[in-house]
């Protein structure tokens, strides 16, 4: 569907071209580029890799596998084929994808919605019957594994943003594909990524390194962390917010107050364990909620274990 | 509103906008070099000033598109014309640009430091003084225009034509100037080809007529490249960009390269071998392809001229493909991988991996030599005869992912007027009888011709090149140039100073790649496009309301472009049009009246580009107007295999199809309008013109050649002299171990730095900032030997002299090997450009001549303040001064590798010093002769040249005739059929130039 490609181009910093796309799909007026800059760009970075990849963060084996789904299906890898996702004078499946618009990272939002707007006009434009099928599957794949399954938190995550365009924007893309996965029968197994993703892990068993880094991936955590909620927090509990990247913000949370900044945390994944039900398929849903319901309780724990050794080390001093 | 209602919606609306020519989705912006301003924004494009950053300063653009002209890729730039001062701000890559698809090298946008130089040459310039004494005089566009047009003129009328001479360095058209010289009636065009890619070029002309490769790399599955193509050479980035596209899909990438080129660092198999062997590895890949029967029979037996092969060198056999399959076993039986790898010094286990590599290719096999070891080498001409064998063998020809002619990926659109006029008279100054297959001029020769056959030239016009630095022997040149004697007026067209035109009469500056009107049309994939370079501001105005009647009101000082200069000397030479030369250059809408480059280019887009008039239609926009505004324009994709396809009925009548299987037609040749040059194939004799081949009982294209057939066996080369050397071989080259002596090493000059222009970028700030210094690539072991460490001073001796450079010790060079890049090594004796020239003193006893740098470049006050901030002094040595001239007997190109000795530098060596005998360099040159096979003792037919073959401005074909006596070897010459049959049998190792048996 057209809808989806052009849903896609929408998360792109905003050019005038865009208004008409947006009028086309009723959405508010296109906001200025310096807002996307605030809600998409500095917040909620529109990649797959970095909702399922275990370090949270952009590349990986995730956007690999992306590149070798385009690379089974004929396609090279977005931006090198083709110019402005028309691939020109690639393979032969890349004249009946119109990716017109994607994004030229592969595992961007626009660009796997480009292709799922592509691979829908190939199946049915396919004449051969066993190639359709063989297109659909690949469809079926395409969103099963880098759409549904981390597109529930990452909508989830613009509501109330304070952009009423991201807002409708996400909304409508929601539920398209809701509409689209109703449609759609899905494979027994969960996604890959999902499968292999640890969960968070338990800093009281190892150094901890790791701990910060996981907090912040959200499919280790089952919850996304913005930088608008840690300065909620800092708000909250009346902590310094230091200037830097998510992690060392973080760091400095608990440095000075880690009591209270493992509640705050455990109070927010639980909050995400509720907002997430329910958002995609079932089965999906379900894991997000519950992979956050776990890290909830973790941190819970861990807040309960600062608390104790905290009062038993004052004990001690008096 | 449903789901289903939207996207009903916002198809509806893309499909209106898109109709429109305009972007619904706009490109990817957060990767900057994937996003570029919507098109139907390019008239008023608002970005910020990124100098006023962290002022948040807006300025207001058109984009107006043109083609670069720092090499010959022909990519696409866009310039940004400010609107409010209508000055160009910079350029950046055009989007619309089928070749190049919006991206361009360093070289693209490093245009806009060529346009704001402030040493650049703005008003015509007269010599004062003896010639290179290097005092000028500011001169009107009139008087140096009368001044040479009379002087043309004069000469035309006395009948010494052959005293006209146009030299061209970087063309950056497609034909406008040959048929200025064909309207003189003039024999008069020299290129520099053969001292870049010509050997390259002969060797796919002997196989397909057409001599260059248009290689699919997007679509490959092996590319192999025996160049360091993705960094430098022709059109290096559009090939580069779809060699990664390759890479990206899977297709592995074999580079033959002896340095560790970048190029090199790319690929899944690098092959670093010996300079003048790679003929021998490629033939070993051919030999393993045949014994292993994994080649593409069905193609072979279709396309190649193996009937006429067997017939002619193996009459005993039967005519059949079994017999020739056994006979093609054997030929190659000795190629090994163990010859190969003595040879190369690649490992066995290597070229059998590489070997393999490429017979799981199939049809996907893209191959590409341009200069490299082909413009290297004695006999590199059979470079790429060798290396395209590998896609005649596997059938990669002109198929997705393999290797097409260039002809057929390529549009020259006929123009207003095509002088159909052919000159009298040969030039044997630039086609001399000693070198009948030359693909192109013998350009290099020109000092010595001159000097030993008592030459002229009246007027000698050099146009963007520099042949003093470029060439080899250039103290050579600089004696030509400044003996009254052989130049009698030198003009050089040039845009930036240069070493040749200090040496001129006349400085006329002309345009860079914004203040200049060409069209292009180059092979970069399977596909035929048109791109047009245009002077941008004039453009700009004209948008704006006004009306400019010339590019020069629109560029600096009195800088003009060549078309209209060319135009205007024409109707000098012929003002009242009696010579018959002023009428090409007519308006046809304003008959009497000069051709305007409006009228020019407004008729060729309007009648000779298929498709174009329409598409411009849909935008409600001529043909003209829509490449003003968008630059280039894609005819066709997805050309395909032309050989396969049938001839129209309407060609066909009274086919008469030979024993060969040429068919023959007397229907006339339907009007073309894409001239691009293809060979001229010869009738029937009795009216009938060739139009293609037979096969399987349908009349087929075939290929552009004497059998129509890709002809592995030349019959022109065996019948011209060179019958050892008639199928794909190899000949050791003249730097092979063999013939130099212990203390000798092979030097590599080739080389290009990819940010370099040849002789353009002297005053390109940005890229000198890059790259400004050529240091002698020099392995660990042969610095240990030498006793020499990076920086330290070496002297390099060649048979002709030496020059003095800095060590750069690495591994990246094969041992006994050293490698010195092309581009450095700028010098000047007086005034000239700052940045990037050394100045120097020039000294001569006799033939002796001695270069001694004086200065180096560093900072200096002028209108560009980054003049105050440059921070390089070492410029690099001018190493060609010191190489002698070494033409191909066959090719006619000049063999770049030289036998060189090096040696820690002495207490009176400086960095820099050159030091040549001109008197030993005839010497050479008369050695080199000796390997020749001239037309008068081997040409079969009394011609001076194949007929056949492409050749530029073309003469009548009386003209081919040698002069009455001179014809020594007409009958039988070549060698019967038995001297052809038994040389053939063995391709060519060690046997040519005397070296027979050399194994």
């Amino acid at each position: 569907m057209e809808l989806f490609r052009a849903l896609g181009s929408l998360i792109e910093v905003p050019a005038p071209e865009h208004r008409r796309v947006a009028a086309a799909l009723r959405l508010p007026p296109v906001p200025a580029p310096a807002v996307h800059g605030t809600v998409v760009r500095f917040q909620r970075h529109p990649y797959a890799s970095v909702y399922l990849g275990p370090t949270g963060m952009m590349g990986g084996d995730v956007q690999d596998r992306v590149v070798g789904f385009r690379r089974a299906l004929g396609l090279p890898a977005p931006g090198q084929g083709d110019f402005g996702g028309e691939p020109k004078d690639g393979a032969t499946p890349g004249a009946g994808v119109d990716g017109a618009g994607v994004a030229v990272e592969p595992d961007h939002l626009a660009s796997l919605l480009g292709l799922l707007a592509g691979l829908d006009r190939w199946c049915r434009e396919e004449s051969s019957e066993a190639r359709s099928v063989l297109l659909n599957q690949a469809r079926v794949t395409l969103v099963w594994e880098y759409l549904a399954s981390w597109r529930g938190p990452y909508l989830v995550s613009f509501e109330d943003c304070g952009a009423p365009y991201y807002e409708a924007w996400a909304a409508l893309l929601g539920r398209a594909l809701d509409a689209l996965e109703d449609a759609t029968e899905f494979p027994s197994a969960l996604p890959a990524a999902l499968q292999a993703a640890p969960a968070l892990p338990d800093p009281r068993l190892d150094n901890g390194d790791d701990f910060v880094q996981a907090l912040l991936a959200p499919v280790r955590s089952g919850m996304i962390l913005l930088r608008d909620d840690l300065v909620r927090l800092s708000r909250e509990l009346g902590l310094a917010c230091r200037a830097g990247e998510r992690r060392y913000v973080l760091a400095a949370f608990f440095a000075q107050d880690p009591a209270g900044t493992l509640a705050w945390l455990a109070r927010h994944a639980g909050e995400w364990s509720t907002r997430v039900a329910g958002k995609g398929p079932g089965r999906i849903a379900a894991w997000w909620s519950a992979r956050a319901a776990v890290s909830a309780s973790l941190l819970s724990q861990l807040t309960a274990d600062v608390q104790i050794s905290a009062v038993a080390s004052a004990k001690a001093t008096r | 509103m449903t789901l289903e209602d939207l996207n009903a919606r916002v198809s509806a609306a893309r499909a209106e906008v898109e109709a429109r020519g305009e972007t619904f989705y706009p490109g990817a912006s957060r990767i900057h070099l994937a996003a570029y301003p919507p098109r139907e924004r390019w008239s008023d494009w608002v970005e910020l000033d990124s100098k006023a950053w962290p002022d948040r300063v807006e300025r207001r653009y058109m984009l107006v598109p043109t083609t670069c002209f720092n090499c010959e890729s022909a990519c696409g730039l866009l310039a940004y014309v400010d609107r409010d001062t209508l000055e160009v701000r910079k350029f950046e890559g055009n989007p619309e640009h089928p070749g190049s698809r919006g991206r361009n090298c360093a070289k693209g946008p490093a245009t806009v430091t060529q346009l704001t130089d402030p040493d650049r040459i703005l008003h015509p310039l007269k010599r004062v003084g003896a010639r290179g004494d290097g005092k000028w005089e500011r001169v009107g566009w009139d008087e140096a225009l009368d001044d040479i047009a009379s002087r043309i003129r004069k000469a035309l009328d006395e009948d010494r034509h052959r005293e006209i001479m146009y030299h061209v360095g970087r063309p950056g058209e497609d034909g406008f100037t040959e048929r200025i010289l064909a309207a003189w009636g003039v024999d008069g065009h020299n290129s520099h080809t053969n001292i870049c890619s010509s050997g390259a070029r002969a060797g796919y002309h002997f196989w397909m007529g057409m001599d260059r490769p248009s290689p699919d790399h997007a679509n490959a599955r092996v590319i192999l490249l025996v160049s360091s193509h993705l960094e430098a050479g022709h059109y290096f980035n559009p090939h580069a960009q779809r060699v990664m596209e390759g890479k990206k899909k899977g297709a592995k990438l074999i580079v033959f390269d002896t340095r560790l080129s970048n190029t090199a660092t790319h690929a899944d198999h690098w092959l670093s071998t010996y300079p003048g062997s790679e003929a021998a590895v490629l033939l070993a890949i051919a030999n393993h392809l045949i014994r292993a029967e994994r080649y593409n029979k069905v193609f072979v037996k279709r396309w190649w001229n193996w009937r006429e092969y067997m017939e002619e060198n193996h009459p005993s056999h039967p005519p059949t493909f079994e017999a020739f399959q056994r006979v093609l076993r054997s030929l190659y039986a000795d190629y090994t991988f163990a010859f190969a790898a003595a040879e190369s010094g690649v490992s066995v286990p290597t070229l059998e991996e590489v070997a393999e590599t490429v017979a799981g290719a199939g049809t996907r096999l893209s191959t590409h030599n341009w200069r490299s070891a082909a413009a290297g080498n004695l006999g590199g001409w059979q470079v790429p005869r060798a290396l395209f064998l590998l896609n005649a063998l596997m059938g990669a020809v002109a198929v997705p992912g393999g290797t097409y002619p260039n002809s057929w990926n390529k549009y020259v659109p006929r123009p207003i007027r095509l002088p159909a006029r052919h000159p009298k008279r040969w030039n044997g100054l630039t086609w001399p009888a000693d070198y009948p297959l030359s693909l192109m001029e013998m350009s290099f020769l020109l000092p010595h011709l001159t000097a030993e056959r008592g030459g002229f030239l009246d007027v000698y016009f050099t146009r963007v090149y520099n042949p003093v630095w470029t060439n080899p022997d250039g103290f050579s040149w600089i004696e030509m140039l400044l003996d009254p004697d052989r130049i009698g007026l030198h003009v050089a067209l040039t845009p930036t100073w240069n070493e040749t035109a200090f040496l001129a009469d006349y400085v006329l500056p002309m345009g860079h790649s914004s203040e200049r009107h060409d069209v292009t049309s180059y092979e970069q994939y399977d596909g035929r496009w048109i791109g047009f370079r245009q002077p941008v501001l004039r453009t700009a105005r004209e948008r704006l309301g006004e009306d400019v009647n010339s590019t020069r009101e629109v560029t600096p000082g009195e800088v003009w472009e060549e078309n209209e200069f060319w135009i205007e000397l024409t109707w000098r030479i012929d003002p009242d049009g009696s010579r018959g030369i002023r009428g090409f250059f007519e308006s046809r809408k304003r008959p009497g009246e000069k051709l305007t480059v409006d009228e020019y280019y407004g008729w060729m887009f309007e009648n000779s580009v298929p498709g174009l008039p329409e598409r411009a239609a849909r935008e409600g926009l001529t043909p003209l107007e829509y490449m003003r505004r968008y630059g280039a324009f894609e005819i066709e994709s997805k050309v395909g295999e032309v050989h396969e396809a049938r001839v129209p009925e309407a060609e066909l009548h009274d086919v008469h199809v030979d024993r060969a299987g040429r068919a023959f037609t007397r229907a006339p040749k339907p009007p073309l309008n894409n001239v691009v040059p293809l060979p001229l194939l010869d009738g029937d004799g009795k009216g009938r013109r060739r139009v293609g081949v037979e096969m399987d009982g349908v009349i087929r294209r075939g290929f552009p050649t004497p059998s129509g057939r890709l002809e592995f066996w030349s019959r022109t080369l065996a019948e011209w002299g060179w019958p050892e050397q008639a199928v794909p071989a190899y000949a050791r080259s003249h730097v092979h171990r063999q013939y130099m002596d212990r203390d000798q090493m092979c030097l590599i000059s080739t080389f290009r730095l990819p940010v370099q222009i040849h002789t353009r970028s002297a005053n390109a700030k940005w890229l000198n900032e890059i790259a400004h210094t050529n240091p002698l690539w020099l392995h660990p072991k042969d610095a240990a030997r030498l006793g020499v460490g990076t920086g330290d001073l070496v002297r390099v001796e060649t048979r002709i002299g030496h020059f003095v450079v800095k060590a750069w010790v690495t591994e990246g060079i094969h041992p006994g090997v050293v490698a010195c890049s092309h581009h450095m090594g700028r010098w000047k004796t007086g005034d000239g450009p700052r940045q990037a020239m050394a100045t120097v003193s020039l000294n001569r006893e006799g033939a002796n001549w001695e270069m001694e740098r004086k200065r180096e470049p560093g900072p200096f006050r002028s209108s560009d303040p980054d003049t105050s901030r440059i921070w390089w002094t070492d410029v690099g040595v001018h190493q060609n001064m010191t190489f002698a001239v070494q033409p191909d007997p066959v090719s006619g190109a000049h063999c770049w590798h030289q036998a060189v000795r090096v040696r820690r530098a002495g207490p009176g060596d400086g960095y820099g010093d050159i030091a040549v005998d001109t008197a030993e360099s005839r010497r050479v040159f008369r050695q080199w002769l000796e390997l020749t096979r001239p037309a008068n003792l081997h040409s079969p037919d009394g011609t001076r040249r194949p007929y056949w073959l492409l050749r530029p401005v073309r003469p009548e074909r009386d003209a081919y005739r040698l002069p009455d006596g001179e014809a020594e070897g007409a009958s039988g010459a070549g060698g019967g059929s038995e001297a052809r049959s038994g040389a053939a049998d063995s391709p060519g190792r060690g046997g040519t130039t005397g070296r027979a048996g050399a194994d």
